[in-house]
């Protein structure tokens, strides 16, 4: 078992600085979910950590040992990534017994035959074992790509957005799957995503990752109901936080021709924070809005809508339950949930409650 | 109408995600053509920006008063969009329908496990007992009473229960009509959690307030047979009651 720490990792390819000054701790036998877009750097980071990527400075630490300098076969972690690297012409146990028959590492047959049964049982496979990789289905494939991993009994599984590939059903079966896994492996885990609902599923902490540098570290509560700025704020919920420019003063939000009540105090221009469900349709209530368009989610309704407000128009989600009925273009009355509204500089972005 | 006007004599490489595929889509439009085929065009973009373009399209839609086609693989979008969804698989088509009613009334069980999110549950049950009362078993003994009137049509033939989440009820202490049992995982999602229990040989899952419960707790699960969905086992289609 291991903890992973880096630090002050930098890595550039060209001009493009992939990390910067990045520090982060992940503890022994904790689910950590690294969140980012596109080129946010995650990627790069878990190279650094598994040793396939050299940073140009900054230390890497796996339990007590600095391994800056150890080649990735001396590391100990196990990679699974997007892409299953599977051989398809083996059997699925082939595969399996593959990561144990390197030169390096000497297992005798019967622990070779133990190790995979293990692994097998874990992630229900068992009946796929005498099976060819190339006739399984895309979820059966990641799982045996996982189980390539589980069989060396790595203490840290570094994960690149394995259930990206996967169709919305099987990710939510597996998304429940990993976590279980996690549980009864007790090793540290580290998962890279773009989608916030993997992080905030699966996570015991979720660090953000924003151009390279870690914006926040907390738990998915944190990170949703305390976002350090707007960045964080709109990265996980969906659909995103409104922010909506206007004037704090006297425990109000003045936001052009009306005033909401909120829970912050002081005197200054605001961003307020507000999320999809926070907002209420109600007659009598003080905020106006055009309804510009409704969407039919089913469980839920999603009601976008145009505001005037101070900092210009401002378009809001609204979440309202299923049985809501308004029409496109009809004007309606809206408010919110005081106590759930966020406050920040209209400058910099920072959670002003905060800062 | 498409916002881009300040990007006129920019070349395209220039561009944001967003603003390219605005551009294509005027690209479609200058022709003004009798109807708009499209196929997956927010596909390639963020989270975020395709949120922002799903309400921009159907404005447009809207605006032109024009015959829209648009084919995707996301039920999100296609609830969003739609006057009307067709699904399709296999090259067959399983359902036409306004969202509301492929949402609420899914002619399959393929259509019902396509659209929703957390997917409908979907289990093997019998179901027990006659007119009066019956009771929906899910092996192991366990299983969930409910009013005959729900279920009279469906006693001795093979069938799937169907359930949304949001039409699985937790509470926290007995009630009638709701079965002992606890929580295998819980998922945070912030606006609201999407909780796991275990009912005889089957997992459901339930959507639930946030901070409801904690993974391993002991919860009293039971269902809302007005949103109950009933599948034939073999065939997989839809049985509903007669009126």
């Amino acid at each position: 078992m291991a903890r992973i720490e880096l630090h002050g990792i930098n890595k550039t390819f060209g001009a493009q600085k992939a990390l910067r000054d990045l520090d982060l701790v992940v503890e022994d036998g904790e689910f950590f979910v690294l969140l980012g877009r596109t080129g946010a750097g995650k990627t790069t980071a878990l190279r650094v950590i598994a040793g396939l990527e050299k940073p140009d400075s900054g230390q890497v630490y796996l339990g007590d040992n600095d391994v800056s300098g150890w080649t990735a076969a001396e590391r100990d972690v196990a990679l699974v990534l997007q892409q299953y690297s599977l051989y398809p012409r083996l059997t699925v146990r082939g595969n399996l017994e593959f990561p144990l028959r390197s030169r390096i590492r000497k297992f005798s047959e019967p622990e070779i035959a133990a190790r995979v049964e293990k692994a097998a049982r874990t992630l229900q496979i068992t009946h796929l074992l005498d099976r060819k990789v190339e006739r399984l289905s895309g979820g059966e494939m990641q799982r045996v790509s996982i189980g390539r991993a589980i069989v060396r009994e790595p203490s840290v599984f570094l994960m690149d957005e394995p259930l990206s590939a996967l169709d919305a059903k099987l990710r939510e079966s597996l998304r429940v799957e990993l976590k279980k896994l996690h549980a009864s492996l007790r090793a540290t885990f580290l998962f890279v995503t773009h989608d916030q609902i993997e992080a905030m599923s699966m996570a015991d902490r979720i660090g953000v990752l924003q151009k390279g540098r870690l914006v926040q570290v907390g738990t998915p509560a944190d990170i949703y109901d305390r976002p350090l700025n707007t960045f964080v704020a709109r990265s996980v919920g969906s659909p995103p936080m409104n922010l909506i420019d206007g004037r704090l003063a006297g425990g109000m939000a003045e936001l052009g021709s009306f005033r909401l009540p909120v829970g912050a105090t002081g005197d200054r221009a605001v961003t307020f924070g507000v999320r999809p469900e926070n907002l209420v349709l109600e007659p009598g209530a003080p905020g106006e809005a055009r309804i510009f368009d409704i969407e039919d989610q089913g469980v839920v309704k999603i009601v976008v809508m145009d505001v005037k407000a101070d900092g210009g128009d401002a378009r809001l989600h609204a979440t309202v339950p299923a049985g809501t009925r308004v029409t496109r273009d009809e004007m309606v009355r809206f408010g919110w949930k005081p106590e759930r509204i966020l406050t920040f500089d209209p400058q910099t972005g920072a959670n002003l409650a905060l800062a | 109408m498409l916002g881009i006007e300040r990007f006129l004599h920019r070349k395209p490489s220039a561009l944001s995600g967003g603003d390219m595929q605005r551009v294509a889509i005027g690209r479609a439009l200058v022709r003004r053509p009798k109807a708009l085929l499209m196929d997956e065009p927010i596909g390639a973009l963020d989270a975020k920006l395709r949120e922002q373009m799903r309400a921009e399209i159907k404005r447009l839609h809207i605006a032109r008063n024009s015959t829209s086609v648009y084919v995707t693989h996301d039920q999100i979008e296609a609830m969003s969009l739609a006057d009307r969804i067709v699904v399709m698989h296999g090259g067959l088509l399983q359902q036409v329908g306004p969202p509301e009613e492929v949402y609420n009334r899914p002619a399959n069980l393929f259509v019902a496990q396509f659209v929703g999110s957390p997917v409908m549950n979907v289990s093997d049950i019998a179901v027990e007992g006659g007119a009066g009362a019956a009771v929906l078993a899910f092996g192991q003994g366990q299983g969930i009473p409910v009013a005959g009137g729900h279920v009279g049509h469906l006693s001795q033939r093979p069938v799937k229960l169907g359930i949304r989440p949001e039409a699985v009820i937790l509470r926290h202490g007995p009630a009638a009509g709701l079965v002992e049992t606890q929580t295998t995982n819980v998922e945070p999602l912030g606006s609201h959690e999407i909780v796991d229990v275990r009912l005889g040989d089957a997992t459901l899952r339930a959507r639930v307030e946030p901070g409801f419960v904690v993974d391993g707790q002991r919860v009293w699960v039971g269902l809302d047979p007005e949103r109950a969905h009933f599948f034939d086992r073999d065939s997989g289609l839809a049985l509903r009651r007669t009126a």
